[in-house]
């Protein structure tokens, strides 16, 4: 019973705005509001399911090539970095310098570079998200090694296997947040990489769609994107929880 | 005499730790510099300028009017995005987090809106606005809007049971619940949303530069790379980084200023 | 055994009752009940809690953690409404927090707001009294002084000692001149020498200033010393099992009264009503 009143208090307002949208947009004549209706229809006729395996797919594919490399290579050299204070506080300013510099600005540099290929947006999403996480896992890292220096009877553990099984797991809460940030600008990069180089994807989709005028597309492209990051930052939230889960049951017998 | 002999000492230890970071710095910049002519060198020195010629490019765009004109473009659409933003996005933050309900109802429509990456809506709003600055603030608007509005309502939601008990037992009138108690707790929270609101508007506007014209920064970076004018894109780019650096410290030195009293920045200054 | 405790604990607290009847009582604890949840969850925190305090009396109440001290003192405050039964102040029952009284919490690093300085602390509840703002910080400044701390008005709290932040909140609770004063744990995150200088700050200000106090409080030395009456909460539900006068007169020092042959045989006295 209880449960329901809460279901039904998520499910009102949503509801409730679609069906206004529908209800207001329903005799629109302006070109840049649709009635909801036509985007409706030209939402399943483009999307389902060509368009997501022509247009959607691509997409995906260089943003989870390019957010995986920056996870892992973000990760490791943080790790590398962090084992050296030395040299982390050399580099400090211009890794600072480097996550503070808008990525999107260096663009149209990949482009001249790497050309209008794959190769070229992937490393534009690379270079968009690595910084979140290079820089939170050097902070993650060394803040578990200044409380674990303390304890002598974890220094006689291997350095692979604290590594494995006591700091990163340790460090995991700031690293899964840089992570985090990471996400949204990797989604930005791809997009703005497809609307600059106008081959496929989403962006580009959309910046076509802009050219030839096509309102209905274009509000079909930004709900499907709203759907697809939904859906990003729900899978997120799910590996969160497990992560930090794993965090506490391993500070649990410590505590 | 016996007091004053460790203060020189410390004052000097104190300056002998200045130089070393300016060593360090200076280091640093050199190294930075190198590894950039490397890259210039390897790469297609058309697309990635060598450090001279950028820097020659950095003495002649700076006094030029273009220059002053692009950071004024990009400028004024980030603040005027933000101001409508924080106008927009805390208040409401604040009354929906203080309301469970208003928070259970609206967070599915703030998940999802949120999770739009803006810069998808860069076509509609070209069609809508055309490569203008209203172009800018809106798109810069939509996107900062979010984080304001997350991190008020939570904050709002963050105050200590504690401390609630105590304004409760006091009687504290409402007006004054809100001001001491309600606000300053937010206010932490409130500033983490202020500073990535902040980065995501400069992102946004730059992004919406490079992709529609619209003039500023972000432009003459497109502009400089399609016309073979790899060094003055540089500049640019260069430029872009400063301006993110800077919010970053101008942020982070109002967070010290207003939240002088809050554990973070305690830690920090006792460390 | 068990049950020889018991019905000696029974007719204690029936004497104490008889010895101060209702009508005289300051703040009547009137059979409280409550339960926190509900449907599966739910949980009987208090059986039927039931004691009196008279004017100018300080009782502690003690028992064991956990088991629904800070929630009594929740509904004497009128921060809690009880499933049912109800707390009377001056005969009229508490519903919402009541105009004069005052409470003094154990986290007393979360009860001070640490953006204000230790005398804006101080000052901000006599603002809902109508009291214009020079008076205010007047009534602070004094209040500090009697605590000790006239010389750390302009501090923060969080920039003192942990039994300063507690003299703070003391002092926050008599600018704001209760006729009852609640205070939940007072002293127990402070360490041993701070405790005991605060317990004589307490017996101090109680001369100077007339309250009614209830102090909740597990440490039983600390109940005897600074009480006219110590209640004794326990078991599942909770239910008042003994309440024990203390008869040490009003002049009380550390030394002379806990080496008192009397306080020892209340201190146990007491220990064995809690281990019931
Ligand atoms: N808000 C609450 N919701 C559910 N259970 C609570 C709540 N507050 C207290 N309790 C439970 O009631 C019992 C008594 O709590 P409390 O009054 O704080 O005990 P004490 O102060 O004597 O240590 C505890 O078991 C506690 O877990
Ligand atoms: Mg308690």
């Amino acid at each position: 019973m209880r449960h329901l009143r809460l279901v039904a208090q998520g499910l009102a307002l949503p509801l409730l705005l679609v069906g206004a949208w529908w209800w207001v947009s329903a005799d629109s004549t302006s070109p840049y509001f649709p009635p909801l209706r036509e985007i409706v229809a030209e939402f399943a006729d483009t999307w389902l399911f060509t368009g997501i395996r022509d247009v959607l797919l691509p997409t995906l594919g260089t943003f989870l090539a390019g957010y995986s490399i920056a996870i892992v290579a973000g990760v490791v050299l943080g790790v590398a970095l962090a084992a050296n204070d030395a040299v982390a506080g050399f580099l400090a300013p211009l890794l600072e310098f480097l996550r503070a510099l808008p990525p999107i600005a260096l663009v149209p540099a990949f482009i001249s570079v790497l050309g209008l290929g794959e190769e070229m947006r992937i490393s534009a999403v690379v270079f968009a998200s690595i910084w979140p996480v290079l820089l939170n896992t050097i902070d993650g890292v060394r803040g578990v090694d200044v409380v674990i220096r303390d304890s002598v009877t974890v220094f006689r553990v291997p350095r692979a296997q604290r590594l494995l099984f006591v700091t990163l797991p340790g460090a995991s809460p700031q690293i899964v947040a840089g992570v985090r940030v990471g996400l949204a600008l990797s989604l930005i990069a791809v997009i703005v990489t497809e609307m600059v180089t106008s081959a496929d994807g989403v962006g580009a989709f959309s910046r076509s769609a802009q050219l030839s005028f096509d309102l209905p597309a274009m509000w079909t492209a930004i709900i499907l994107m709203g759907f697809v990051g939904y859906t990003l930052n729900l899978l997120f939230d799910r590996l969160e929880k497990r992560t930090l889960r794993w965090h506490l049951r391993m500070r649990e017998p410590a505590s | 005499m016996a007091l004053t002999q460790p203060h020189r000492g410390r004052a000097a230890e104190h300056g002998a730790a200045l130089v070393s970071v300016a060593v360090r710095r200076i280091g640093l910049l050199v190294l930075a510099l190198a590894g950039w002519e490397l890259l210039a060198r390897i790469l297609d020195s058309r697309a990635v300028p060598a450090v001279a010629p950028a820097f020659d490019a950095l003495v002649s765009t700076v006094p030029s009017g273009p220059f002053w004109a692009a950071l004024g473009g990009t400028l004024q659409s980030w603040g005027l995005g933000m101001l409508l933003a924080a106008g927009i996005g805390l208040p409401l933050g604040l009354l929906i987090g203080s309301s469970p309900l208003a928070m259970r109802a609206t967070r599915g429509v703030v998940e999802f809106l949120r999770t739009v990456p803006a810069i998808m809506l860069v076509p509609l709003a070209v069609l809508l606005f055309g490569a203008t600055v209203e172009m800018k603030v809106v798109l810069i608007t939509l996107s900062a809007v979010w984080p304001l509005l997350v991190h008020a309502a939570y904050g709002i939601g963050h105050v200590d049971a504690v401390a609630r008990d105590s304004m409760r037992a006091f009687r504290l009138r409402r007006r004054d619940r809100v001001v001491f108690l309600y606000l300053p707790s937010a206010l932490p929270l409130v500033a983490t949303g202020l500073r990535v609101a902040a980065t995501v508007a400069l992102l946004i506007s730059i992004g919406a530069e490079i992709v529609t014209s619209a003039p500023g920064i972000g432009y003459e970076i497109a502009l400089g790379q399609a016309n073979n004018a790899a060094p003055r894109s540089f500049v640019y780019v260069l430029l872009s980084g400063l301006l993110g650096v800077g919010i970053n410290l101008g942020f982070g030195a109002l967070e010290r200023r207003v939240l002088f009293w809050h554990a973070s920045q305690r830690a920090r200054s006792t460390a | 055994m068990a049950s020889a405790h018991a019905r000696t604990g029974v007719v204690t607290a029936e004497a104490a009752k008889r010895a101060a009847p209702d009508v005289d009582a300051h703040v009547h604890v009137d059979r409280l009940h409550h339960v926190f949840g509900r449907g599966a969850a739910a949980r009987t925190v208090l059986g039927s809690v039931d004691f009196t305090v008279a004017r100018g009396e300080h009782v502690s109440v003690v028992g064991p953690s956990g088991s629904g001290k800070t929630t009594v003192l929740r509904c004497v405050a009128g921060l809690l409404t009880p499933t049912s039964g109800q707390v009377r102040l001056d005969g009229a029952p508490v519903a919402g927090p009541p105009e004069s009284l005052a409470v003094v919490f154990q986290d007393y690093s979360r009860s001070l707001l640490p953006w204000l300085t230790v005398r804006s602390n101080v000052a901000l509840p006599l603002r809902g009294k109508g009291i214009p703002a020079p008076h205010r910080r007047e009534r602070a400044a004094e209040a500090l002084a009697a605590v000790g701390l006239k010389d750390s008005l302009h501090q923060y709290p969080w920039q003192l000692s942990g039994g300063m932040q507690q003299r703070v909140a003391i002092a926050r609770a008599l600018a704001y001149r209760p006729e009852v004063l609640l205070m939940d744990e007072p002293f127990a995150s402070v360490d041993a020498q701070t405790r005991s200088d605060l317990e004589d700050l307490v017996l101090r200000l109680k001369r100077v200033y007339a309250m009614t106090v209830i102090a909740v409080t597990h440490d039983i030395d600390e109940a005897v010393y600074l009480s006219d009456r110590v209640v004794v909460l326990s078991g599942h539900p909770a239910e008042v099992v003994e309440s024990v006068p203390i008869d040490l007169g009003a002049d009380r020092d550390q030394l002379t009264t806990k080496s008192d042959p009397r306080f020892a045989r209340l201190r146990a006295r007491v220990l064995r009503a809690v281990r019931h």
